[in-house]
């Protein structure tokens, strides 16, 4: 039985025709299919057919510690890789059930890290969806800002786009280094919006292919699931660091932008300055964090935060091991991890994408019973039929660039 | 405009209240662990008990947030769906919860939020529960020709169509004529 993706691409009568777009296509942001029905230029169905990308990361983490299964998050969304490892931890603090003992320092890194993965979120997102309609230049100056981004990342963690940032119980030894604060602030002084301001934001050309195109009403993008910029840009002030506040969200000051018409030129200009707020959220948060400098920013439980290495093995050169009830906790610790007692909890924190949930079933020993990602790009993309249907073909790769899909996340 | 606060309509103690009065006696247990409230309905309920905590004007919990199953292979009842619902006007959040046994199947919810058709078809390809009433239910991550469902706990991390031997080497004379390499000499 053919199905809606696998039909014959000659069935077609005189007036339709059928046009398969990807999954190898620049447009798609990855390996998105998307087999749209045409009436002359206009779409009368699309399908998306997702998938190729699927690792099973789910399963994954269910066969690994938690600690281990942390690794997976930077491979969903890996635009904004920290974003998935802060949403990870958090969860796991709460069905751990020592969320309420985090330090301050810890939760202000995070923050600050946080923020960064949205900043270069939304710089891949605003390169790649200026490049898709023809605004060449766009990506080269989203770029040359998201390399200063991946500079600190690699400064803070030790890897550009795989990061791993923090651990469970506080920061781990990513304590942040000399200087990296300094020059945190100054990106976050020196980042300006202006250059695509000036390219985007008041073009002519600009507007015309992103205004009244892909609309979807704010009745609509609940019903769909939709959160993050494309639920803002609809008109819905909802934002989970202001509703719902991890971290310390409800200690800085910042504004959802939200948008009103519901088409692709808001969820532009939402995400536009949600890129502001970023850069001022992170000059709040260094303030804070260099208040709190010299302050703990682990947890002092031996459960969970394994001991200081100099502790395993000796803190001179010549010391051939450390302290024996340190390597053994060390030892235990990496072989067996943590273990939360029975239950289960979800917890869900505002990614650049929207709401990145995780629900983690925990039987009470050191693997995750069961883990599911509650990937915002896919309960967005789900709602693509609906916004492209009655446009034109052109118009289809505007709004995929606008739901701002990562289809590592899409497909997990 | 409309403004975005932390601020709670009840606390998780006055929800579950809440809740109980609007369901009544379809709640078979309820808890709240770690602050978030959970109820578990009878799989038969859950379609009008979804609907009657969607229409409810004193909660309006108006997004589906989130679908997705659990397998206890040892109980009699092997299935779990957790659905979570979120109000956006009253900024709450519950858990609901229902069973199933294998070759049972749950009432879609395509009906009532959109959002429910690619996440039922999510559960339904990687655990295998069918829905009742959805418009379009297919496999969507996995191939449309694949014959298992990889979240269930008897599946294997490497799956079921792994070669055993697949990492052996010629030593032990396992692989002979091998397509992929091409005679040294």
């Amino acid at each position: 039985m053919a199905t809606d993706t696998q039909r014959d691409l000659n069935d077609t009568t005189e007036r339709e025709m059928v046009l398969n777009l990807g999954p190898q296509h620049p447009s798609t942001h990855g390996v998105l299919r998307v087999l749209t029905e045409l009436s002359g230029e206009t779409i009368t169905k699309a399908t998306p057919d997702i998938g190729y990308l699927h690792r099973g990361v789910e399963k994954l983490i269910e066969s690994k510690l938690y600690a281990q299964g942390m690794t997976y998050t930077d491979r969903t969304d890996y635009t904004a890789a920290p974003a998935g490892n802060v949403g990870y931890i958090l969860a796991v603090e709460k069905l751990l059930g020592i969320e309420d003992q985090i330090p301050d320092r810890a939760h202000y890194l995070r923050m600050i890290v946080s923020e960064l993965a949205r900043i270069a979120g939304h710089l891949v997102w605003i390169g790649t969806h200026g490049l898709d309609l023809g605004a060449m230049s766009m990506f080269l100056y989203a770029f040359r800002e998201r390399e200063k981004v991946s500079g600190l990342f690699e400064e803070g963690s030790g890897a550009r786009l795989t990061t791993n940032f923090f651990r469970v119980g506080g920061t781990g030894r990513h304590e942040d280094p000399p200087g990296w604060l300094d020059h945190v602030e100054e990106f976050a002084n020196g980042f300006t919006i202006d250059d695509f301001n000036i390219i985007l934001t008041e073009n002519e050309i600009w507007k015309v292919r992103t205004q009244g195109i892909g609309v979807i009403s704010a009745e609509d993008a609940i019903n769909y699931g939709m959160t993050g910029p494309c639920l803002r840009g609809s008109g819905v002030a909802w934002d989970l660091r202001k509703a719902r506040p991890y971290c310390r969200y409800d200690e800085v000051e910042f504004e959802v932008p939200v948008g009103e018409d519901g088409d692709v030129y808001s969820r532009f200009l939402v995400r536009l300055n949600e890129l502001y707020q970023s850069t001022s959220i992170i000059r709040q948060c260094v303030v804070r964090a260099r208040e709190l400098r010299g302050e703990p920013s682990n947890i002092v439980n031996a459960n969970v935060v394994p001991p200081e290495i100099e502790r395993v093995t000796g803190w001179e050169p010549s010391d051939v091991t450390g302290d024996m009830e340190a390597m053994i906790n060390h030892f235990k610790l990496w072989i067996e991890g943590y273990s939360p007692p029975k239950g289960d909890c979800y917890m869900a924190v505002e990614s650049p994408k929207g709401e990145l949930g995780f629900y983690f079933v925990s039987d009470g020993t050191g693997t995750p019973y069961r883990c599911h990602i509650r990937a915002p790009s896919f309960v967005n993309l789900a709602a693509l039929p609906q916004m492209v249907e009655g446009n034109m073909i052109a118009d289809l790769v505007a709004t995929i660039g606008s739901i701002d899909i990562v289809l590592g996340e899409v497909d997990r | 405009m409309i403004e975005v606060t932390s601020q709670q309509k009840y606390d998780p103690e006055e929800l579950l209240d809440k809740a109980s009065e609007i369901l009544g006696a379809a709640i078979t247990s309820s808890e709240i662990y770690r602050n978030d409230v959970v109820i578990e309905v009878p799989i038969d309920d859950l379609r009008s008990a979804m609907e009657r905590l969607r229409n409810d004007p004193d909660l309006d919990m108006a997004m589906l947030v989130d679908i997705t199953s659990v397998h206890w292979p040892d109980d009699e009842r092997q299935f779990e769906l957790v659905y979570h619902l979120r109000s956006l006007s009253n900024n709450l959040i519950i858990g609901i919860k229902s069973r199933l046994g294998e070759g049972d199947s749950a009432p879609s919810l395509t009906p009532l939020w959109k959002a429910a058709n690619w996440q039922e078809r999510e559960v339904y390809d990687l655990m295998g529960i069918t829905f009742d009433g959805h418009p379009d239910l297919r496999r969507i991550l996995m191939p449309e020709d694949y014959p298992w469902h990889p979240l269930r706990k008897e599946f294997p991390i490497e799956g079921p169509d792994f070669p055993i031997d697949a990492y052996q080497t010629d030593a032990h004379h396992k692989v002979e004529k091998d397509d992929f390499w091409d005679d040294p000499d």
